[in-house]
């Protein structure tokens, strides 16, 4: 039929069988999930009108500054910075959660649980880690090695627990996370603390002073 | 009459296809070198912020892409505001498509070499005064400067 017509019969033609094939979203009836839908357009006026005359902004100085102290980091933040920060923290994706060992010898003096003063430049790192991905359940689990009595190494990894938690609070300013300590004392080594042949692994018994970070 | 009725036609054809096929406002690779991302629409209308972003397999390989809604922000520099995509009233992010409503929305799709797939997202727009916003996306370097159509 198409032949039998004249050429500019032929282009109308061809023209609405174009016009047919394109995606009906192009046009005025956008589907469920396109953005023009009128649901979407509704819902979203709704959301801003709950949201206040502020529309839900997140001021970035103050919760940064307080973190870190300094205030030229506080809206310089980007996505490659934080790749940057997790690389440098050494932070493992395990399923859901981002896992984060710090060494027990880095954070506290032997036997004690206050936070040495040249640790607080790693946690503020988590801390900036922690606000960036805007994750809002942290675990934090204290880890020793075998010396020492067990109940004494169970008190002493659930005092450094808390104690991590509470410097995230307190210097860390991170609000609205909500923090869970677990002390496992030495009973989850991350390597043995001794050799097959029974002496000592001096270097496997420091890998097991940790602190673990889980961010959920 | 019926070369008008051609001429016509012509002009339609022309005006969508000029609206299907967006130019990319700004394009970054992804941080594993395996997809890109075109912002292709930052418009504000009533206060509403919607950004489209195509997302582009440019490896061999089919890719397959998870990311959370939630995940997703908007900052401006100039009034030091970050700004998270809008919920609806069940807490679910008004943004597409969505492989299921995990954490608000999640976008969870294998996408075939060389292919692309088109996300949406609303965020409160920032005030009148700010005309360029910068737009991170997990796993993709960021946007800066990306300029709002209002």
């Amino acid at each position: 039929m198409v032949k039998a017509m004249i050429p500019i019969q032929r282009i109308i033609v061809l023209t609405m069988l174009v016009l047919l094939c394109m995606p009906a979203d192009v046009f005025a009836g956008k589907d469920y999930i396109g953005p023009k839908d009128p649901q979407a357009v509704a819902a979203a006026q709704e959301a801003l009108s709950r949201l206040g005359p502020e529309r839900g902004a997140i001021a970035y100085s103050g919760r940064t500054v307080d973190i870190i102290g300094l205030q030229s980091i506080a809206f310089a933040g980007s996505a490659v910075e934080l790749e940057k920060i997790l690389s440098d923290l050494g932070a493992r994706k395990v399923g859901t959660e981002i896992l984060i060992s710090l060494s027990g010898d880095v954070l506290f003096d032997f036997d004690k649980w206050d936070i040495k003063q040249e640790a607080e430049k790693e946690l503020a790192k988590l801390v900036r880690a922690i606000s960036e991905l805007n994750k809002k359940n942290v675990v934090i689990e204290g880890h020793t090695d075998s010396r020492g009595s067990e109940a004494y190494n169970l008190k002493l990894s659930q005092k450094r627990a808390e104690a991590v938690k509470a410097w995230f609070e307190t210097k860390g300013g991170l609000a609205g996370v909500t923090f869970q300590t677990i002390g496992y004392g030495e009973a989850k080594p991350a390597t043995p603390n001794t050799h097959p042949d029974g002496s000592d692994n001096p270097e496997g018994r420091t890998k097991n002073r940790r602190v673990e970070i889980r961010i959920r | 009459m019926v070369k008008k009725i051609a001429v016509f036609m012509f002009l339609i054809l022309f005006a969508a296809v000029s609206v299907y096929a967006l130019e990319p406002i700004q394009t970054q690779p992804s941080t594993d070198g395996k997809m890109e991302a075109s912002i292709v629409g930052a418009k504000v209308r009533s206060n509403v912020l919607t950004l489209k972003v195509d997302l582009k397999v440019t490896s061999g390989k089919d890719v397959k892409i998870i990311f959370l809604y939630q995940d997703i922000y908007v900052t401006d520099l100039n009034e030091k505001k970050k700004y998270l995509a809008l919920k609806d009233a069940d807490g679910l992010y008004i943004a597409g498509p969505k492989h299921d409503n995990e954490h608000g929305g999640r976008f969870w799709e294998t996408i075939p070499a060389g292919e692309k797939r088109t996300i949406w997202i609303k965020f409160p727009a920032p005030p009148e005064t700010t005309q360029v916003v910068d737009v991170f996306i997990p796993g993709i370097l960021p946007f800066e400067d990306v300029a709002l159509t209002r």
